[in-house]
């Protein structure tokens, strides 16, 4: 019985040491090594000069799952996203541009993944403390 | 197995019961409350409560609404006020058991839609309507149970835009609304999935602006400037002075701080809830009292300037036109 005890004590234990290192929330990297490009969301179709082969059409890129949760969050089939970075050291945020059906100019954007929040780039000096958070070693909401 | 192994394995499990049992006994409980007021509506109310969900979906979209509500309804002399409850982006009403269970325990049914996009106020109004069709059916607890006339809103982030969106287009239905984490429009996704400056302008009924100082990517007190109501004090600047308004910000409160419960546990940092509900428990609930209720001594705490809301230590960027 005591030791039923003891391996369930110790992989609490355990996983809870194990879950509070591996949440990177300020782990101390060089100070422009911040980012990690997902993908720049819009490849330029490629142009057919000569009609005589049909080209493959290009393999739709997988979406990211960080793209898929901000894309969900819009609720809107024609939102498109590019230039997705991930903060390396705090995975849930994500920035970017991003478009939209009745805002269909490409705006910077700032995903806070674990709140589920997105911010859009009004031009405002707001925003650009908002976007602060996307810089490695900022302190995460 | 050595002694030495069972010593330590006896401290591991001597630890780990420590840790689970920390949060609700031994560590310090931040924004305590500090005078009459706020110390009375802080602690739970008299009533045990009950929780129920409809059978069937409650509002537009195919969500299904949970009710929460004194025990003894049947029982009680007079109809009861009701509460509307708008959720945050993603979430349901399983992240805010422990606030609205409080105010249950105060007399109050609340009605929460299970809608994970309330920002827009529609699931919200469905909800009420729910209720007016609960309180009209003789099989329901809730028949003949809810007073209409008293109708008050509360939500959470995207939940406080739906919040005061469903009051501002409830045709007076429903008069009062606690916002929490209101977050600025340029959080809106999309633009107008929040509470909108025409909206909030042109509206009547009261207001009570809720959010915390560590939440300031979300919901800040003050904004450089621009157009946009990007803070909290624009959303009260605009609110017009023909209704009574006041706004608060609780020290030290995270974005999620309300869905406590009450404490945030060892794995809170992952939803951004660092001080959990307690210090929102007392001021929310003695505005809802005071609107739905009738308490005028909880009322007269939110006096402009003088009020006991204005010294009380866990509150700042306090101001009201309360008279």
């Amino acid at each position: 019985m005591v030791r039923t005890y003891c391996i369930v004590a110790i992989l609490v234990v355990a996983a809870a040491i194990a879950g509070f290192f591996a949440w990177p929330r300020s782990a101390p990297v060089a100070a422009d090594a911040g980012a990690v490009v997902v993908r720049p969301a819009d490849a330029a179709p490629t142009p057919a000069p000569v009609p005589m082969v049909e080209p493959a059409a290009p393999a739709p890129q997988p979406r990211s799952a960080v793209e898929t949760a901000i894309l969900a969050s819009m609720e809107d089939p024609r939102a498109e996203l590019r230039d997705v970075v991930v903060r390396r050291d705090a995975p849930q945020i994500a920035c970017g541009e991003k478009r939209t059906a009745r805002d269909p100019v490409f705006r910077r954007f700032v995903w806070l993944g674990h709140l589920k929040m997105l911010a859009t780039d009004d031009g405002t000096k707001d925003f650009a403390n908002i976007a602060a958070v996307c810089r490695e070693g900022q302190p995460v909401p | 197995m050595t002694r030495l192994s069972r010593a330590i394995c006896t401290m591991l499990v001597s630890a780990t019961a420590l840790a689970a049992v920390l949060p609700a006994s031994a560590q310090s409980v931040p924004n305590a409350p500090t005078g009459p007021v706020e110390t009375q509506y802080y602690a739970n109310g008299s009533y045990a409560t009950t929780t129920t969900r409809s059978a069937a979906p409650c509002d537009s979209k195919g969500n299904q609404c949970d009710v929460f509500y004194p025990s003894n309804i049947a029982s009680l002399n007079a109809r009861l006020p009701l509460v509307v409850w708008a959720n945050g982006t993603g979430s349901t009403p399983d992240n805010y058991t422990n606030w609205l269970k409080h105010l249950a325990s105060w007399g109050f049914v609340v009605v929460a839609t299970r809608d994970q996009q309330t920002g827009y106020g529609n699931t919200v109004l469905d909800s009420l309507a729910y209720m007016r069709a609960e309180e009209a059916s003789p099989s329901s607890p809730f028949y003949h149970r809810i007073d209409f006339a008293h109708v008050g809103a509360a939500g959470h982030s995207q939940g406080a835009s739906g919040a005061a969106n469903a009051m501002f287009h409830s045709n007076g239905a429903i008069t009062t609304t606690v916002t929490f984490e209101l977050p600025n429009q340029n959080w809106c996704n999309p633009a107008d999935n929040c509470l909108l400056t025409p909206t909030l302008t042109d509206g009547s009924g009261s207001i009570f602006y809720v959010s915390g100082t560590a939440d300031s990517l979300i919901a800040p007190d003050t904004q450089s400037g621009g157009t946009q109501l990007n803070s909290q004090t624009a959303y009260y600047n605009a609110t017009p002075g023909t209704m009574l308004k006041a706004k608060g910000l609780l020290k030290g409160a995270n974005h999620n701080d309300i869905t406590g419960t009450p404490g945030c546990g060892v794995l809170g940092f992952l939803k951004a809830c660092a001080n959990g509900v307690y210090g929102y428990m007392g001021f929310p609930t003695a505005w809802l009292a005071w609107q739905l209720k009738g308490d005028a001594v909880a009322g007269a705490a939110f006096k402009n300037g003088t009020g006991e809301f204005f010294t009380a230590n866990a509150w700042t960027g306090r101001v009201s036109n309360i008279p």
